[in-house]
């Protein structure tokens, strides 16, 4: 397949912020017509990578040639002139404005003129036949699904003639029929002899789709695979570097445990709320999985469970046998109950603070840590160590500033603040979202600790793999109802994503 | 710490090489003018004591702006919340002339700070109550301020033997300046234990802020609000005392301006002190301790500047108005550099 | 060398650095001169009015006795003291404070500086070395006063106020008697600009209150104000009214709109204060300046030579002599509760 000569070529590419190189010696080439995938850990070099090739980032050494020609990119408007495109992970659309109108915008052709709607437009639907594109071109973007978000930005780049597409971790947001349908298109786009270059974490995804496979790590390649050839275990382990060994996870007997959180017919309050009408209940130790796509309903059913008299319009919420309906976060948090917030940084974390205070965060009213109102701070301290040892949290420091930390380790620190002193109850929002595998790992082993100690998660998230191997029960919601619901051992991928889609069993 | 004090002096000769240009462009030897903003500043104990008079007020405003801004707010209404405040400790002082020293002063600085801290409050309040945003609603508290102050001033309150409007002057019992150790000190200059009271204020508003659940609180909720709810936090009940404190703080200027040196209150005393104590606090990160500096810079750049207008032939008022800003620019572009690193 | 290459860079510059060469000599050759200190407060030098009339004052005495000045413009009251001390401090002869809000600063300097000589108007400080200087402005409010009556067609009358103090009260009796005595039922509106030092310079909010008391079919506003006043001269240009001016002669600012000033001789009474200083006369206490020795006075000149007619002249004649005769009494605020 590499007969062909190569679209874009990498040579001894580095890139150095200060003394810390982020890229080291990166030689790769991409043949005209391939899907090539980039696989690393968060912090692995990737995002830094991509950057280059797309004129975002000036290589401290090393060349780009495309087309054989060496290029240097001095902007992302350089490399789209050269034919590279880019869909970011998060979609550069203004929500307000029609597909067609986004596409304009983007395109910076409207600057003077009228509008060019009908030769714009006309080329587009040219373009989505030739794809098997689907898209409303006249509604507002924002109302639009993720995935024709998506494919909006795949259309933008076809428009402007990209040769080079490169997506970054492009199903992060997609339930797993737009998944589907998002990998059609990319075969679609392989027939028509554009170059793909795919970059995820999500090693599944990747061995579905790409040619070929590339593992980042530390910012060098350690490995170069063809798909064909190689094997989820084997990707894991180039990508952590190391042996890598996932435990079962044993569900648990349940039939005669008590119910410590009940909830319902619960909706929100909020204006335009997704959640309808929902009631379920989670029994000691046991671990209750919500999967749906994102958008249908999550969102406001965590507000409204965690801070009920703000966001709880009608239904009831029991938790410890006490009709919590009306309890602050405060309340419930001091009746044992910890939350995992849907978004680390907005809602778990101060970035500029340290490891240690980030740690007082949910704990402030504790009197381990304050006494007549005074931070204890070397118990804090002391206590706050203690836990991210057992996370291993690297770099284990008390002074860094969360910023300072990645994904996975802030998410450890978030952890390890949540399930210190053993919470009746847990709140986990996609515990494990933007994280590499190894903490994904650790969190999962964690979780599943707090059923040990007889307390009790419902778990919310739109990973698949996640919910079937740690849920105890599963419902599905969509449309912010409960659709289905599945116990251990009933899992199964293709039921579960039919119902989130909105289908029936 | 050492490098924020390197950056202060880097801001600080760049600014004055600014300000030597001006001169040097206007006509004046840039030498004498720098002369002569030091010596107005630090020339004599009376200048110096005048620098530390100016610092003074400027400390207890800075701590109002900063204390809001570390709950994430912003408080554009210093200089209503210490006319008030100031205004409310004065009529204490009038309607009780015979207490104590010890039992007067302190009350009266307390119910200024009660009266200064519920005008600061509402603002708290009604942001929780319709979300109205703070930074029109104090704006607008300042107008009232000030409206409600020149009535009770000139309407209520007025000194009959004077034509300026302002009260009659507090009796020798809240009036102290003759028994201040500080007063005696600096040869006359107008300075009063309220600047010990002030850095006593700033350390301990330091303590609150970093030591104290109620400032860890404040500063959660001034960070992320969202994080704040979902650890528990009480948004409402945390931006209200915030704002209660930050109105209380503006309110101590009183101390310096009214029981220390005026001895009355003189409608338009404050030369928008509330609003200086925006660049103060900002100049400092809003740390309290920061802001005994920046206020101290404050203080001696408007002292130094304020002679050259005497000294100088072409040095206007306005001239080293400009001459003083720039400086504070200079300090604060330097203190906010950081090492340019380009995507 | 410095100011060489200046005069190069800068033609501009030549004069002034001409003029600064030659007070610098002057200030060497003449080891005698006077030098005085003027503090002006928050209307400025420039108002064309009270201000402007204290440093026409120093001008004059610098022309006419050798006199060297510096002076400042108040940025805010606690500055006053500072200053006064700096101006003392560096052994100014003679320091003149401007305006009733310097009365606080004056008292406590000159107690400090007991052999330095202080001038201060429009306010009383009763020290040895401090020179008090008072206006009886109520008897030229008085005459303008007569003025807008007889030129008013409506019988409707404006008298706006610069900051509401018992000073400007003084000012607004003496007018309202002065109109009354000449028309007993003509309407009379009184309205002041602020409570603040800043009334003094605030001509937008003085054009708004005189332009709604126009709308009210006023005709004739009379306005002390200091530097405010230019509010009411636009407004009544705009809307062909009339205005009176204060303290310095404002009738050039707009002739035809302005019948005629209430003269304030603060220049004179400076003048005066340097001039007995130069001479060795100076003495403390209080003088009061009037009618009698031309400290107040209405101005006549030939901007509104063609607005004021012989019978009005005539008529303000026989009522300022009544007045220095005794047989009219103007009604003084001051004395209000006498």
């Amino acid at each position: 397949m590499s007969n062909l000569s190569p679209v874009i070529e990498a040579k001894n590419l580095s890139k150095a912020f200060g003394s810390f190189y982020a890229n080291e010696n990166i030689s790769f080439s991409i043949p005209k017509g391939e899907i090539l995938g980039i696989i690393g850990e968060n912090g692995a070099g990737k995002s830094t990578l991509m950057k280059m090739l797309y004129g975002q980032l000036r290589p401290t050494s090393g060349q780009i040639h495309i087309d054989g020609k060496e290029t240097s990119l001095t902007s992302p408007r350089d490399a789209i002139a050269r034919g590279i495109g880019m869909v970011h992970q998060h979609f550069m659309l203004a929500e307000n404005h029609s597909a067609l109108e986004n596409i304009i915008l983007a395109l910076g052709i409207a600057s003077f003129r009228l509008m060019p709607h009908k030769s714009v437009r006309k080329r587009l639907e040219k373009l989505c036949s030739e794809f098997g594109i689907s898209v409303d071109l006249e509604k507002p973007v924002g109302e639009l699904s993720v995935g024709q978000q998506q494919s909006i930005e795949i259309l933008k780049l076809l428009y402007l003639d990209s040769n080079l597409l490169i997506f970054d971790e492009p199903t992060a947001v997609l339930s797993p029929n737009e998944i589907e349908n998002f990998f059609t298109i990319l075969r679609g786009l392989r027939e028509a002899g554009k170059t793909i270059v795919v970059i995820s974490h999500k090693l599944k995804e990747i061995l579905s789709i790409s040619d070929r496979v590339i593992v980042l790590r530390h910012g060098k390649i350690v490995a170069e695979r063809t798909t064909k050839e190689t094997n989820l275990g084997e990707l894991a382990d180039l990508m952590v570097g190391a042996h890598f060994e996932r435990r079962e996870v044993i569900a648990s007997n349940l039939s005669a445990a008590t119910t410590v959180f009940e909830v319902k017919d619960l909706s929100s309050i909020e204006s335009d709320s997704r959640l309808k009408k929902i009631s379920f209940r989670v029994r000691e130790g046991e671990i209750l999985g919500i999967a749906g796509v994102e958008g249908n309903g999550q969102s406001e059913l965590i507000r409204a469970l965690m801070n009920p008299i703000k966001y709880r319009a009608k239904g009831e919420i029991t938790f410890c046998e006490k009709n919590v309906s009306a309890y602050s976060t405060l309340e419930l948090r001091s009746l044992g109950m910890s939350i995992l917030p849907e978004n680390r940084i907005k809602e778990a974390v101060i970035l500029d603070w340290s490891s240690r205070d980030n740690f007082l965060l949910g704990h402030q009213n504790k009197k381990e840590f304050i006494k007549n109102s005074w931070i204890q701070e070397q118990a804090l301290g002391e206590k706050a160590l203690a836990a991210y040892k057992e996370y291993d949290l690297r770099p284990l420091s008390l002074t860094h500033h969360l910023s300072e930390f990645s994904g996975g380790n802030q998410q450890k620190i978030v952890v390890a603040r949540e399930l210190w002193n053993q919470p009746k109850f847990i709140i986990a929002a996609h515990p494990t979202r933007g994280v590499d595998i190894g903490a994904i790992e650790r969190i999962h082993l964690a979780i599943q600790d707090v059923k040990k100690q007889k307390g009790s998660v419902l778990l919310i998230s739109s990973d698949l793999d996640e919910l079937f191997r740690l849920s105890d029960r599963l419902l599905v919601i969509c449309g912010g109802l409960v659709r289905g619901s599945f116990t251990k051992g009933e899992f199964s991928e293709e039921k579960v994503g039919r119902l989130m889609g909105g289908g029936q069993t | 710490m050492k490098d924020a004090l390197l950056k202060t002096l880097a801001g600080l000769i760049f600014g004055f090489l600014g300000a030597a240009l001006i001169s040097w462009i206007v006509g004046e030897s840039p030498l004498f003018v720098m002369k002569v903003m030091f010596e107005s500043a630090f020339g004599s104990v009376y200048n110096f004591g005048l620098s530390l008079f100016y610092a003074t007020p400027l400390i207890f405003t800075g701590l109002s702006v900063a204390i809001a801004f570390h709950a994430g707010l912003f408080n554009i209404g210093a200089e209503g919340q210490l006319a008030l405040g100031a205004l409310a400790a004065t009529c204490f002082a009038l309607w009780f002339p015979s207490l104590s020293p010890w039992l007067g002063i302190p009350l009266a600085l307390l119910f200024g700070a009660i009266i200064g801290g519920f005008w600061g409050w509402i603002a708290g309040w009604l942001k929780e109550k319709r979300g109205s945003h703070e930074v029109i609603t104090t704006i607008m508290l300042n107008f009232i301020a000030a409206a409600i102050v020149s009535w009770l001033v000139t309407k209520v309150y007025q000194s009959p033997i004077v034509q300026s409007p302002e009260t009659a002057e507090i009796s020798e019992h809240y009036f102290i300046q003759e028994r201040d150790p500080l007063y005696q000190i600096f040869d006359g200059a107008p300075i009063s234990i309220a600047l010990l009271f002030a850095i006593g204020l700033a350390i301990g508003v330091w303590v609150l802020l970093f030591k104290t659940k109620l400032g860890f609180e404040i500063r959660a909720l001034g960070k992320s609000e969202s994080t704040a709810e979902v650890s528990g936090i009480s948004s409402s009940k945390v931006r209200q005392i915030a704002m209660f404190l930050a109105g209380a703080c503006a309110s101590f200027v009183s101390f310096a301006e009214i029981i220390g040196s005026a001895g009355k209150y003189r409608l338009g005393f404050s030369p928008e002190y509330g609003f200086m104590g925006i660049a103060v606090a900002l100049l400092a990160r809003n740390n309290p301790i920061g802001i005994l500096f920046s206020a101290f810079l404050f203080g001696a750049l408007h002292k130094g500047a304020a002679d050259l207008d005497i000294e100088t032939e072409f040095v206007t008022r306005d001239l080293s108005l400009v001459i003083q800003s720039l400086i504070l620019i200079a300090v604060a572009i330097a203190i906010e550099w950081k090492k340019g690193r380009r995507a | 060398m410095y100011f060489i290459e200046k005069k190069v860079r800068l033609p501009a510059m030549k004069k002034i650095l001409i003029s600064l060469c030659f007070l610098v000599l002057t200030v060497s050759s003449s080891a005698w001169a006077l030098n005085v200190a003027l503090v002006l407060d928050k209307g400025g030098k420039d108002d064309k009015s009270f201000n402007s009339a204290a440093f026409a004052g120093v001008e004059k005495a610098k022309k006419e006795l050798g006199i060297t000045y510096k002076y400042v413009e108040t940025m805010d009251d606690t500055a006053v003291e500072a200053t006064m001390r700096s101006f003392a401090a560096k052994k100014y002869d003679l320091i003149i404070g401007v305006g009733f809000s310097m009365a606080e600063a004056v008292k406590k300097v000159s107690k400090q500086y007991p052999n330095i000589s202080f001038a201060l108007v429009d306010a009383e400080v009763d020290h040895p070395n401090v020179r008090s200087l008072l206006f009886e402005e109520h008897q030229g409010s008085y005459l303008v006063g007569a003025v807008a009556a007889m030129k008013s067609k409506t019988g409707k009358i404006g008298f706006l106020g610069g900051m509401d103090v018992p000073l400007i009260r003084r000012f607004a009796m003496g007018f309202e008697a002065g109109v009354k005595k000449i028309n007993p039922k003509a309407e009379i509106l009184e309205n002041y600009i602020g409570v603040t030092g800043e009334a003094w310079n605030n001509p937008a909010k003085a054009k708004e209150l005189s332009l709604a008391m126009f709308s009210k079919n006023v005709d004739v506003i009379f306005a002390a104000a200091g530097a405010s006043n230019y509010g009411l001269f636009d407004a009544a240009e705009e809307k062909r009214k009339y205005a009176i001016g204060v303290d310095s002669n404002q009738n050039w600012i707009k002739p035809g709109t302005i019948l005629t000033s209430m003269l304030k001789r603060v220049d004179v009474a400076v003048f005066d204060a340097a001039k007995d200083l130069k001479e060795g006369k100076f003495k403390g206490g209080t003088v009061r300046f009037g009618l009698a020795n031309q400290g107040i006075d209405y101005a006549m000149d030939e901007h509104n030579k063609s607005l004021i007619t012989k019978e009005i002249k005539t008529k303000v004649e026989q009522l300022k002599k009544d007045i220095l005769s005794g047989k009219i009494v103007v009604p003084d605020y001051y004395k209000r509760n006498e």
